[in-house]
C-alpha cells in the first residue's frame, strides 16, 4: 500500500474530526504531545497472515507486501517462528526495540519540548528520548532501543535510529535484522487525533533492499488516560522463562 | 554539610513553616529561577543526589563492607533520615516482625522476593528511585514534569493539571504521582503503590497504603532540597521524613544513555543457589552490618 493511500485511508477514518486543524507549539512545529496506540496485528505479524491461536489475522503494514529478506535472513525469519515462544525477546521481557514498541498493543506518550522529544512506552517502562537536531554519537554503540535523533521536515517529526544491537525482533513472527540496523521513522499528523507513522528500514546485511512500513496511529481520548505499567520482569513466568542464563 | 546536619536545620525550618513564618527556599537566599511559557519554575536538565552510595541503608548509611572495599573506613556516614530522630523507620509490630524475617530471607535468599528488588532489574520506586547510582532528567512540558531516572530508564510523568489519582485499587511499582508548584517547590503526591519495593537493599519494605508527598526545592541555579514525608498506617505508626540535597551535574551536554538492567541481569540465579545451598546445610543467619558505634 502507499503512503498515499494509507493517509487516504487514515484520513476516512477520521472522518468525525475532519475539518479538525492539528494542534502547534509556540514555536510552529505539529504538537505531538500525548498518548497513542495502534490498532492493527502488526504486533503478531507485520507481513499479511492469517490467524493463529492467540494472534488474530492482519492485512500487514509492510509496503508492498514482501520483506525483502536475502536468503539467510529470511531462513532465520523461518526459524525464529518456528521458535518463537522460546526465541522472542519479548517473551524474556527485554526491550522491544524499534518499531516494535510502537505497535505492539501496547499506548505510549509523546512528551515534545523544542529540543528533546521523550517517549514513554508503557512496556516495560522503555523510554526514548529523541534529541533534536544533534549527530549521534560515534559507534560502535549497541543499544535495544537505539539512538534516536530528530529533525523536522514539515510538518512530519523525521526519527534517524542507529546503533541498535542485533537482539529484538520486528513483531511475534520472528522478523529480525541485525546490528546494521537503520531506521528511519516519520511521524506525520493527520489531525489533532491522529497521526500517520511511516516506517523505513535499512540492513544490508539482512534485506536486499530498503523497505517500508507504515499504519495510522491514533490518541487515546478517553477520559484520565495515562500510560500505567507493564512491569513485565516481575512476572513469575517471566522469572522462570528468562531462567538460567 | 552533612545530611544529618542538614536535617537538623530542616527539622528546625520544618517547625518554622508549620507557623508559617519561613520556607527553606527563604533560608539560602533570594535567587529565583527563570519561569517557562506555561508558568512553571524551570528546573529541567541533568541533576544527580547527594544520596546515591550513602543509602545503601536508609537507617545506617553507607555499606561498610563498601567502605572498606574503597578505602573510606572513617569517613563520615550521613544519614538520609531526617525525622524521627532517631533515624529508623517507625514500623508498626506486625511489619517490625516481616521486616525481620526478610533481613533472615535475605540472609539466606531461596526465593526471588528475597533478593533486593533492585538487583532484580525492578523499578525502584518512589523515593528510592531517586537514591539509587545513576542521576535523573527532569523534562517540562506544559502542564506536567517528567523524572527521566538513568537507572534502569525509570520515569514519571507528573501532571500538574490537578486532576485526581488512579483508582485507589490500581496498584503500581512507580506509584501515581500528582503535582503542583508551591512557589519555588515542586510537590508530588504518590500513591497507589503496590508492596513489592523496598526503600533500600536492607529489606525496608512498605504497604500498599504507602503515601509518599515529594518536595522539590529549587533553592539555587545548582540545587535542589529534596524531602519526602512517607506515611503507611498498615506500616508504620507516624510518618518519616527523609531529606537530601540533589546537585545539578556539572559539565554541557550530557545524556542518558540506556540502563537495559533486566536484559543484562545474571546475578540473581547464583544468589538463589548460594542461599539454597546455605539453607539445606542448616546456615541461618541475618543480614547486617557490624559497625561501631551502633
Amino acid at each position: 500500500m502507499t503512503r498515499a493511500v494509507m493517509v487516504a485511508v487514515a484520513l476516512a477514518m477520521a472522518a468525525p474530526a475532519a475539518g479538525q486543524s492539528i494542534g502547534r507549539t509556540p514555536d510552529g512545529r505539529p504538537d505531538l504531545s500525548g498518548i497513542w496506540q495502534a490498532i492493527n496485528a502488526a504486533g503478531v505479524n507485520i507481513a499479511p497472515h492469517h490467524a493463529e491461536p492467540d494472534m488474530p489475522a492482519g492485512l500487514g503494514v509492510v509496503e508492498g507486501n514482501e520483506i525483502p529478506y536475502n536468503p539467510a535472513g529470511a531462513a532465520k525469519q523461518r526459524e525464529n517462528n518456528a521458535n518463537r515462544a522460546k526465541l522472542d525477546p519479548v517473551h524474556k521481557c527485554f526491550l522491544p526495540g524499534v518499531p516494535r514498541a510502537t505497535y505492539m498493543g501496547f499506548p505510549f506518550q509523546i512528551v515534545q519540548t523544542p529540543n528533546q522529544v521523550t517517549i514513554l512506552y508503557e512496556y516495560a517502562h522503555t523510554v526514548r528520548n529523541v534529541f533534536m537536531n544533534s549527530p549521534h554519537p560515534k559507534g560502535p554503540i549497541e543499544w535495544w532501543m537505539g539512538d534516536s535523533r530528530g529533525r523536522w521536515e514539515g510538518d512530519t517529526l523525521v526519527v534517524d535510529v542507529v546503533h541498535f544491537n542485533d537482539q529484538t525482533w520486528f513483531d511475534r513472527a520472528g522478523n529480525h535484522h541485525s546490528e546494521a540496523l537503520h531506521v528511519i521513522e516519520r511521524y506525520t499528523p493527520i489531525d489533532r487525533d491522529h497521526l500517520n507513522y511511516e516506517v523505513t528500514i535499512e540492513d544490508p546485511k539482512v534485506f536486499t533492499r530498503p523497505w517500508k512500513m507504515s499504519m495510522p496511529l491514533y490518541r487515546r481520548i478517553d477520559r484520565n488516560m495515562q500510560i500505567l505499567e507493564y512491569e513485565c520482569a516481575a512476572f513469575e513466568e517471566a522469572f522462570n522463562l528468562a531462567g538460567p542464563r | 554539610m552533612t545530611h544529618r546536619t542538614l536535617g537538623r536545620i530542616l527539622s528546625a525550618v520544618g517547625v518554622a513553616v508549620s507557623l508559617g513564618s519561613i520556607t527553606v527556599a527563604g533560608q539560602v537566599g533570594q535567587w529565583t529561577p527563570s519561569k517557562l511559557a506555561d508558568g512553571q519554575p524551570d528546573m529541567q536538565g541533568h541533576w544527580i543526589s547527594d544520596a546515591v552510595g550513602g543509602a545503601h541503608s536508609v537507617e545506617d548509611g553507607r555499606d561498610p563492607d563498601a567502605d572498606i572495599i574503597q578505602g573510606r573506613i572513617g569517613e563520615e556516614n550521613p544519614l538520609i533520615i531526617v525525622a524521627p530522630p532517631d533515624n529508623r523507620i517507625p514500623y508498626a509490630p506486625a511489619f517490625a516482625a516481616r521486616r525481620q524475617q526478610l533481613l533472615r530471607d535475605i540472609f539466606t535468599p531461596v526465593r526471588p522476593e528475597h533478593v533486593d528488588p533492585h538487583v532484580r532489574a525492578l523499578l525502584d520506586g518512589v523515593p528510592r528511585n531517586g537514591y539509587v547510582p545513576g542521576g535523573m532528567q527532569f523534562l517540562q512540558a506544559p502542564g506536567a514534569v517528567m523524572v527521566l531516572y538513568e537507572s534502569n530508564h525509570a520515569w514519571r510523568f507528573i501532571p500538574l493539571d490537578g486532576r485526581p489519582h488512579a483508582p485507589q485499587s490500581l496498584k503500581l511499582y512507580m506509584g501515581d504521582s500528582r503535582g503542583r508548584w508551591e512557589g519555588n517547590t515542586l510537590v508530588v503526591d504518590v500513591t497507589n503503590f503496590n508492596e513489592e519495593t523496598w526503600f533500600d537493599s536492607h529489606g525496608s519494605i512498605h504497604s500498599d497504603a504507602l503515601h509518599v508527598v515529594e518536595r522539590w526545592a529549587l533553592v539555587g541555579p545548582n540545587r535542589m532540597q529534596y524531602e519526602a514525608t512517607l506515611e503507611d498506617p498498615k506500616a508504620f505508626t507516624r510518618p518519616w521524613k527523609i531529606a537530601f540535597a540533589v546537585n545539578r551535574r556539572p559539565g554541557k551536554a550530557y545524556e542518558i544513555f540506556e540502563d537495559s538492567r533486566w536484559e543484562g541481569e545474571r546475578a540473581v540465579a547464583p544468589i538463589l543457589e548460594v542461599g539454597r545451598k546455605d539453607k539445606a546445610a542448616g546456615i541461618t543467619g541475618i543480614h547486617e552490618h557490624r559497625r561501631g558505634g551502633r
